[in-house]
């Protein structure tokens, strides 16, 4: 499905006046998002994770290596076809409060990638308010819902706003960027609990971007270990939490903290 | 910990309820509203309107102000008090037309470099500075000069220096808002230029703007009553306010009550509109209250 | 067992807003000794944040009043003292930390200056902090202090960096800072809000570390303020679970995590994922907190709870023992096997 293959990605560089430094924020980035599945990319801050999302979402283009989606590679679309691969691929920001427009309504929100891509979905203006609704119901609002502002909103429902967003151009490939980290977490059960019921049955496929490896190990089938711009740990979640090979991936599950108490790892007296 | 509130209220309904709380801002509403009203009514409200369009009463020059005369009469025999009623119209409308052009203008200009960047940012913003260096009344001299006094010359004129102040304005909002998660998710979403500045930028930008035009009416106002004091705005016998005070000016001290009353006017607008100005920053900018 | 270092006992504390006035803490009992450090865990707008910042009095009031109750440091009642002895209290009794490190460091001033500062301050009242040096040497005495906090919390080459400024520094280092400055008056008890929750985990892990090492060093009570029932598990032996202005249910760390006694405890740990958990059965808690302004008599927990009956609107429900320490506030406790 999505196919990422040696991706390398430098800020910087040549400037109008001067030189600034170059910096590397991805090196020869390999990973596999098979259809149907859930890919965990798990990395602590500065480790590139969003610098690749923003790649796969198209809106930095990669300085080396290849993204294909579905055969289709990334960068050599024409601005068109670039266009008409936006509805396909779509994400869900970790801010639910600054990823809402705060002056638009929840049914101007939701249907906004309908009109962008309306000449593909071929959705008139009346067939789009009735999506939005049936979108709403989907991600557990209704359509009382349709003409309030985001500030009505608790971040939990904020969030499904964001979630039918998402959904609105019917995508086949969805980035979840930190989706609950902001959330408490019976919140995030809720979300969490959506997001898998909404895998499940329309056959989504899902990069879940993460830095809390719990969440991952709970909704995930493969994870990677992204360190510093490099992969160092790739395989299915049960693989990689259960024997992790290299030393980061060790390092950073020994660090994870526990909910028992009885597994704690700093010493008890 | 607002958040402990699962409804909160409208943020703007909570401005409305400051803004009620605040005497000084419902002080200045009033007086805009006024003086609005004066603008769009003061010739027919006027006790002599036959003084608007020229009438000299040598009988009657230089009354203190009185019952017959609120505000007295001028040397031409003329009633202040309906001078400066009908005065209104033009200097307000002219001060509001001046803020509507520049930040028009302003707005477009920031807006397009702020969201492109990269040289034309850099090409509009030397734009932007050059224009400021020159003075605005200076310019609106030289531009009078080479296109002849006049209403519509004159706010062309004030406009031309008005609007780099909105176009810095603008530009550092849009630059501030276009890497929004809301703006970012709309790009991913295939949104252009035009949907993403007019529907996710714009809108977001818009309250600082509001707040500086209604503090710049207050300044508009007194920029064209500048002019018509050195003689190069609005030609007597149109009343407006700087031009009355310029003829009123050889009056004081002895007939004080010629000069006093435009000069009244001209401050209570601006007064007020500066008053309804931060009023609405605390409404509509409550992070940028002091 | 010793005099406890803090004694919160029946705390009620209002807060005025737009909408009227919130009860936003309900008769909060925490007692934190030395040596225990104590997880105040709970959900966003539950009065955590609130019931920490009232031990030193930061709460701005108003809008906040407090009601009623008291909050006891060494016996002292601090709802009754005035503002010139809470400055004296604050640093040299009381330490806080908090979440951002970034925002609780003047970026203007080296990070020694500002150790250096609070050091100085800390021993006017106490003047053994610098072992009572005189007057002119004072601040060379406090910039060897600030030195040694820095070693002590993880910070290599202190006394080269001691001249750096807050940017210099990584997030996990600032919050290491902010440590060494918020010990550095030799409080008894240390109050951290959120101490972790911008960082990243292996840094977390750290930080953790070193409060844990800090207490057992020197006695500390610590009322470690957190969202995180992981973070708890991990670090606490205490823990005192709050919901919507009330502790509903406290103790010993492994008998309320273990066997937790109020439904909003077993709600908040099934919505956990650990290793064990099946995808598709993590359960999340239905409904909203209710609103603080007018609450609903009776157990505030009522209106999301599977269990509730007509009886849990009645009035408050009082706390009830469970065990040495672990207690919880419900008229239909299920057994704590569970």
């Amino acid at each position: 499905m999505l196919r990422i293959e040696n991706v390398g990605k430098t800020f910087g560089g040549a400037r109008l006046f001067g030189r600034g430094k170059a910096v590397t924020a991805l090196s020869d980035v390999t990973l596999h998002v098979p259809r149907g599945q859930s890919v965990g990319l798990v990395g602590e801050s500065g480790s590139g994770k969003t610098t690749l999302a923003r790649c796969v979402l198209l809106l930095d283009r990669v300085t080396s290596g290849r993204i294909l989606f579905d055969g289709t590679d990334l960068s050599r679309l024409t601005r068109r076809e670039m266009q008409a691969m936006r509805a396909r691929i779509q994400i869900v920001f970790q801010d639910p409060y600054a990823s809402l427009n705060p002056r638009m309504t929840v049914r101007d929100t939701v249907a906004e990638p309908m009109e962008i891509h309306r000449h593909r979905l071929k959705l008139r203006a009346g067939g789009r308010t009735d999506r939005v609704v049936e979108l709403l119901e989907r991600v557990g609002l209704a359509a009382q819902h349709l003409y309030r502002f985001p500030h009505e909103f608790s971040g939990g429902q904020r969030q499904r706003i964001g979630i039918a967003r998402a959904l609105a151009s019917a995508p086949e490939l969805l980035v979840l960027d930190e989706p609950t980290s902001a959330l408490d977490v019976s919140v995030q059960a809720q979300i969490l609990t959506l997001l898998t019921d909404l895998q499940a049955q329309l056959g989504l496929t899902t990069l879940f971007i993460s830095h809390d490896l719990a969440v991952v190990r709970y909704i995930c089938d493969r994870v990677a270990f992204l360190h510093h711009g490099r992969v160092t740990e790739e395989g299915t979640t049960e693989e990689v939490f259960t024997a992790p090979r290299s030393d980061y991936a060790r390092a950073l599950l020994a660090a994870m903290p526990n909910p028992d108490p009885d597994r704690s790892f700093l010493a008890r007296g | 910990m607002s958040a402990s509130l699962p409804r909160r209220r409208s943020g703007l309904r909570r401005g409305f309820y400051r803004f009620r709380q605040s005497v000084l801002s419902m002080a200045g509403l009033a007086v805009v509203m006024v003086l609005l009203l004066v603008a769009v009514c003061g010739p027919w409200i006027a006790p002599y309107p036959q003084d608007l369009s020229g009438a000299v009463h040598t009988a009657i020059r230089f009354q203190p102000p009185g019952p017959a005369h609120w505000f007295g009469t001028n040397e031409l025999g003329q009633d202040v008090f309906s001078l400066v009623l009908a005065g209104t119209r033009i200097s307000l409308l002219s001060g509001i037309a001046v803020v509507a052009i520049g930040s028009a203008v302003g707005v477009l200009i920031g807006a397009v470099a702020g969201f492109f960047g990269g040289l034309i940012d850099d090409g509009l913003m030397r734009l932007v500075d050059l224009v400021l260096t020159i003075p605005s009344l200076i310019l609106a001299m030289a531009v009078a000069a080479a296109l002849g006094p006049g209403i519509v010359n004159m706010i062309a004129a004030i406009a031309l220096s008005w609007w780099p102040g909105y176009a810095r304005l603008v530009r550092a909002e849009v630059m501030a808002k276009k890497n929004e998660a809301f703006v970012v998710a709309s790009t991913a979403a295939g949104a252009g230029v035009v949907r993403l500045l007019w529907r996710h930028i714009l809108p977001n930008v818009l309250s600082p703007v509001i707040v500086k035009m209604s503090l710049d009416v207050g300044f508009a106002v007194l920029t064209v009553a500048s002019l018509g004091f050195i003689g190069i705005g609005v030609r007597p016998p149109a009343a407006e306010w700087g031009t009355l005070l310029a003829v009123a000016r050889g009056n004081i001290p002895d007939y004080w009550w010629t000069a006093i009353f435009p000069g009244l006017a001209i401050f209570l607008a601006v007064f007020a509109f500066n008053l309804l100005g931060d009023g609405l920053r605390d409404l509509l900018d409550p992070k940028a209250r002091r | 067992m010793s005099e406890p270092l803090l004694r919160i006992a029946d705390l009620h504390l209002a807060m005025r807003s737009f909408d009227g006035e919130a009860h936003v803490l309900n008769g909060i009992e925490l007692t934190v000794r030395a040596g225990e450090i104590w997880g105040v865990v709970g959900e966003t707008g539950c009065g955590k944040s609130l019931t920490g910042l009232s031990v030193s009095r930061l709460v701005p009031s108003p809008p906040a009043r407090y009601l009623s109750g008291q909050i006891l440091l060494e016996g002292r009642d601090l709802l009754r003292a005035t503002e010139a002895e809470m400055r004296a209290l604050r640093g040299r009794r009381v330490g806080m930390i908090f979440q951002d490190p970034t925002t609780n460091l003047n970026p203007l001033f080296s990070i020694g200056t500002q150790l250096i500062d609070v050091a100085l301050h800390a021993a006017r009242h106490s003047p053994d902090i610098l072992d009572d040096a005189p007057r002119g040497r004072r601040r060379r005495a406090a910039r060897a202090l600030a030195v040694r906090m820095l070693e002590k919390v993880g910070i290599r080459d202190a006394a080269v960096r001691i001249d750096d400024y807050p940017h210099q520094f990584s997030g996990g280092m600032r919050q290491r800072v902010l440590i060494a400055m918020a010990l550095i008056g030799r409080p008894r008890l240390l109050v951290a809000d959120e101490p972790t929750t911008a960082l990243d985990v292996s840094v977390q892990a750290q930080i953790l570390q070193l409060i844990y090492d800090l207490v057992r060093e020197r006695g500390l009570g610590v009322m470690f303020i957190t969202h995180n029932l992981a973070v708890v598990a991990e670090l606490c032996s205490h823990v005192a679970v709050m919901y919507a202005g009330n502790v509903v249910e406290s103790g010993d760390v492994r008998a309320v995590l273990k066997s937790p006694a109020h439904p909003y405890t077993r709600a908040l740990l099934a919505a956990v994922p650990v290793a064990g958990t099946r995808r598709g059965s993590l359960a999340g808690l239905p409904g909203t907190v209710p609103s603080l302004i007018d609450p609903p008599p009776g157990c505030r927990f009522a209106s999301r709870c599977a269990s509730a009956g007509p009886d849990c609107l009645g009035g408050k429900p009082p706390m009830v023992p469970l065990g040495e320490t672990h207690q919880a506030a419900c008229l239909r406790l299920t057994s704590g096997a569970g």
